[in-house]
């Protein structure tokens, strides 16, 4: 297959010469010598005979470590077994050693030209020893400038980033640090002269000379360590390392970070910081400096890009679960809402958020009656929506047939034992028999509305406290009896207290207006002229609480005794 | 409704120990934290809540007032409420929190009643 025939490895030398070659077998093992059988033979007598295996499998390649005892890394990372993308840099645990860049053919990386082969042919760029000449420099620019519109791996990006910089500067080595959970720049990797890759963890950059580019906003750069200031003179570091030369570049999002001395720069998120050193005094032109201030803006665009997308990830991520919290609380509102001895039912739920504090449930209960419910949490959201869940799951228990009282009882002293929820809910709980007896439980629940010939009233108000609002609070069961063709309008205070673009609340009298003189129409209508009323009233104005309805209307069953009072 | 907010004056009572929390703006899911706060700061034996100049409680707001009216009475601190318009008031009501409450029309008869 020509994608097997493409895939290779990149093979960089201590000396820094390059060498491709192709995958051609599987297990390929990397060692030293060609004892072990060997395809690529590594001469480095710190490298174990047996050291790794690329191993194909389906289409995809794998780095095993077969036995080298410093450890095997990809892009710096310790691995035993690990899946290889193009772009991905092996090494060994070991400075001035070989390095290994494998290849995949058929992935994007692939369409990209590898910026250190491109530059290697151009015949000015001397990456190594020298700094290198006015012309080649401009060159490296515009290669970082088409590396960050590649799509290979953030970490060679700024790999090559760091490899630029140290070719226009000339230093022994240059570091990317990144701000850590505290906020604190800690080193993210590390690149030495002559493209390796060094361990971050062992570089100990000059703090101070850092502290200082971070408090002055502004680049610290320093070709001779010997005439400069004599706090960055004298700092630990750089005396423990002879440090000569330093340069540190802080870069922010969205902004320019200037290395001219006078530049300082405004705004924007510290993304992390550009640190080079060397041993060696140094000598900026004019030109390099430009060259620098544009490598650190480009590393900043890597960095700011590469932070964007992770946000966005995660913000995806985020609204995943929101959906599926939705779907789920959706598919438990009760369904088939007609099928209920002596009850109609219609109902609707609309949460203002993704999920909503408020729902509704019916439910046949196991002796023959019929519960029906409408609960409010405070607040909305996904937090109101927990509470919602819970609160169903323990009321649809009663559906066995025990006392509600109790039940209410328990709840509320559950939630105020459990005061760091600090939510409560108001619930309206009805039990309706086939003879018209209606035992409910209101916990502070605005009453519902009876439509009784034309006339709508709110005679639910006897009853107790919202559930988790004070402790000890006793519940009690009222009763009343219904007439056929009584029907209760159930409602969540997001339709009374809706506001129109005047901030004037909808409020109970105008719902209770509209179904003043309806002669028994069907459920579905009343619902639709509730909703109609509401959009109208707040129309321009955004939805801020949960909007919850439920109708419920009392029709005997065959041979029910009578109602009394009809 | 998301640009409210919610100014609290506190001055002293007519009487030893008195405060006098002056709340000015919506009691809602938005202002609560102020107001939360507020209470918390407050260490005067009796405190008096003047809803005066609230116009409007949510149920966020119902939470906190009852969450002020448990931590005070937990340290043996009496709490009145003053000044409730007919909104405020109906929702105390129909929570049937009222009675938990010390319910007076203007804050001289709390500041009278209380110490």
């Amino acid at each position: 297959m020509s994608a097997e025939q493409n895939t290779s490895i990149e093979l960089i030398a201590p000396d820094r010469s390059r060498q491709i070659v192709r995958i051609a077998a599987s297990p390929f093992l990397i060692g030293r010598g060609t004892d072990g059988g060997n395809h690529v033979q590594l001469n480095d007598r710190r490298i174990s005979r047996q050291c790794a295996a690329i191993v194909s499998d389906g289409g995809d390649y794998y780095l095993e470590n077969r036995g080298q005892k410093l450890g095997v890394f990809v892009n710096g990372e310790k691995v035993e077994h690990r899946q290889l993308n193009d772009g991905d840099i092996i090494s060994f645990g070991l400075a001035d050693s070989y390095e290994i860049i494998f290849r995949s053919a058929g992935t994007n990386g692939a369409a990209v030209p590898d910026m250190m082969t491109l530059i290697g042919k151009v015949p000015d760029t001397q990456i190594t020893p020298g700094p290198a000449g006015g012309l080649s420099k401009l060159n490296l620019l515009l290669e970082a400038s088409m590396l960050l519109h590649s799509t290979l791996p953030l970490q060679s990006v700024l790999s090559t980033v760091l490899d630029h910089a140290i070719a226009v500067t000339d230093a022994d080595r240059a570091l990317l640090l990144e701000p850590g959970d505290s906020g604190t720049l800690q080193p993210r990797f590390a690149r030495g002269a002559g493209l390796v890759r060094l361990p971050s963890e062992s570089f100990s950059p000059s703090q101070t000379a850092i502290r200082m580019a971070l408090e002055h906003h502004a680049s610290i750069i320093t070709e001779d360590l010997a005439q400069a200031d004599s706090g960055l003179q004298a700092a630990q570091s750089i005396v423990s390392q002879q440090l000569r030369a330093v340069v540190v570049i802080p870069l922010y999002a969205g902004g320019r970070t200037r290395t001219s001395e006078s530049g300082v720069h405004k705004g924007g998120d510290l993304l992390g910081a550009l640190y080079l050193d060397s041993r060696r005094r140094a000598a900026f032109s004019k030109l390099d400096r430009q060259i620098l201030d544009a490598l650190a803006v480009q590393a900043a665009s890597i960095l700011d890009n590469a932070r964007m997308v992770e946000r966005e990830r995660q913000r995806q991520r985020l609204e995943q679960e929101v959906n599926i919290a939705r779907d789920i609380q959706q598919a438990l509102l009760p369904r088939g809402l007609r099928d209920f001895p002596h009850l109609k039912v219609a109902g609707i739920n609309i949460p203002c958020l993704a999920v909503g504090g408020d729902y509704f449930d019916v439910f046949k209960m196991a002796d023959g009656r019929t519960a029906f419910l409408i609960a409010d949490v405070s607040g909305k959201g996904l937090g109101a929506a927990l509470l919602t869940t819970m609160l169903q799951g323990a009321l649809s228990g009663l559906m066995l047939g025990a006392d509600p009282a109790p039940m209410f009882v328990h709840l509320n002293n559950f939630l105020c034992e459990h005061a760091e929820v600090g939510r409560y809910a108001t619930v309206f709980f009805g039990i309706l028999h086939n003879d018209g007896t209606l035992e409910y439980i209101n916990a502070g629940h605005p009453s519902p509305l009876l439509l009784r010939g034309g006339n709508a009233t709110e005679p639910f108000t006897e009853g107790s406290c919202p559930v988790g609002l004070l402790p000890e609070i006793d519940y009690h069961v009222a009763r009343v009896k219904l007439q056929p063709n009584d029907t209760l309008v159930l409602f969540s205070d997001g339709i009374t207290e809706a506001v129109d673009v005047g901030d004037e609340m909808y409020g109970i009298d105008r719902l209770r207006a509209l179904f003043v003189g309806q002669a028994n129409p069907g459920l579905d209508y009343l619902q639709q002229t509730a909703l109609a009323s509401l959009r109208e009233f707040t129309r321009g104005a955004s939805q801020a609480d949960d909007i919850t309805l439920l109708l419920v209307r009392y029709q005997p069953a065959n041979g029910a005794p009578s109602p009394a009072g009809a | 409704m998301a640009t409210e907010k919610m100014n609290i004056v506190t001055t002293v009572g007519t009487r030893e120990g008195q405060k006098v929390l002056a709340l000015k703006g919506p009691l809602t899911i938005h202002t609560i934290f102020d107001f939360q706060s507020a209470v918390r700061e407050e260490s005067s034996s009796a405190v008096i809540i003047d809803f005066s100049n609230v116009p409007f409680m949510d149920s966020a707001g119902l939470g906190a007032l009852v969450g002020a009216r448990v931590a005070l009475q937990k340290a043996n601190r009496p709490l009145a409420l003053a000044g409730l318009n007919t909104q405020v008031k109906a929702l105390l009501d129909m929570s049937k929190v009222s009675p938990f409450f010390r319910i007076f029309t203007t804050v001289e008869e709390a500041q009278a009643a209380v110490a």
